[in-house]
């Protein structure tokens, strides 16, 4: 199966995904430059594992999460300065101001949220459905379920508060 | 869909930030040769080491004691390293874990470490204990001081970074766990 995946095809059709991953979980820009490398050596390593049993973009999506909470539990440990609430630097340039406040505000909301949340909503907001949640995350219909409700109705909180 | 959620959607594959694609794959590619060339590289030191203590054992070995322990230490260099490689390549397995169970894995290895550096405390003091009899022994019986003062203060430097580094990883134990467990609840 893996040699069938080439890494360059792969990363130009998945790297947005993994950015946007990267971004749920790191506001400062070169560390989330650095944390997309890392998810990608990590998809190219893993993919001599690889064996079809999920699809290709839940395996990476499973990957870029696992990578995420590494790199938080990291930083964490290291500089004690893992600020969720930094805003972000950079983002498309094709988007309007207005749309770029709006934005933020989710990416920051996102990073707001309790990590099991996090990782549901913003799979969700990937357009995977639950089963596909809940292979990546290695959880039952029923808690993808329960948590996106949750996190969802934290996510409205946050974002109202502002 | 409801129009909440889609325009939730809509900004968040909009806030996508921007990646040079091709440049990513170039950071990849070395970073991918880098470690594997150290991998190579720690493996063929191994070879190396156990090849020289093979050539000792049949070259340089002045008794057959000196022989008996080349012999014994040869195969353990190229074993350590046969078993990095491996250790190195299945770290990478454990990213295609889902996330209770990477976390779980994570756990086990904190404390695993925190067991290894017990029991290399441990083994240290006593083999301290024993040097500074043997010492003590040395002075009584042959009045030689000063080698066994080197040996006493070079393991004690050892000794006492090993101690430092078990209470540290001891100290820090529970607030990693914590992190750990804080991750996994929703």
């Amino acid at each position: 199966m893996s040699d069938k995946l080439d890494i360059a095809t792969l990363l130009k059709e998945h790297a947005p995904l993994m950015a946007r991953v990267a971004t749920t979980y790191e506001a400062d820009e070169s560390l989330r430059e650095d944390l997309i490398q890392d998810m990608s050596l990590a998809v190219w390593r893993a993919l001599e594992s690889f064996r079809g049993e999920a699809n290709i973009k839940t395996f990476i999506a499973r990957i870029a999460h696992n990578r995420a909470v590494d790199h938080v539990l990291k930083e964490t440990r290291r500089h004690d300065r893992h600020n969720l609430d930094e805003p972000l630097e950079s983002i498309s340039s094709s988007v309007t101001s207005n749309k770029q406040d709006i934005e933020i505000d989710l990416m920051t909301a996102l990073r707001k949220l309790a990590i099991g949340y996090r990782q549901v909503i913003a799979l969700q907001l990937e357009g995977f459905n639950q089963a596909e949640i809940g292979i990546a995350l290695g959880l039952t219909e029923a808690n993808v379920a329960q948590r996106a409700r949750r996190g969802r109705a934290q996510l409205e909180q946050i974002l109202n508060r502002r | 869909m409801d129009p909440q959620f889609e325009s939730w959607q809509n900004a968040f594959k909009q806030a996508t930030p921007k990646i040079d694609v091709d440049k990513l794959l170039s950071q990849v590619k070395a970073s991918k040769f880098r470690q594997q060339l150290k991998a190579y590289t720690d493996m063929l030191v191994g070879v190396a080491v156990s090849a020289y203590s093979f050539y000792a054992a049949l070259w340089l070995a002045d008794s057959m004691a000196q022989t008996m322990l080349f012999i014994t230490l040869t195969p353990i260099p190229i074993a350590f390293s046969v078993w990095s490689f491996g250790q190195h390549s299945r770290l990478w397995q454990q990213q295609t874990l889902d996330i209770s169970a990477l976390l779980a894995f994570k756990r086990d290895e904190l404390v695993m470490r925190l067991k290894y550096w017990r029991i290399s405390t441990r083994v240290c003091i006593i083999l301290y204990v024993a040097l500074a009899i043997i010492a003590g022994v040395n002075y009584l019986l042959y009045n030689t001081v000063f080698v066994w003062l080197v040996q006493l203060g070079i393991n004690g430097a050892i000794l006492s970074a090993v101690i430092l580094r078990y209470r540290y990883l001891e100290q820090h134990l529970p607030q990693k766990l914590k992190e750990i467990d804080d991750m996994g609840k929703a």
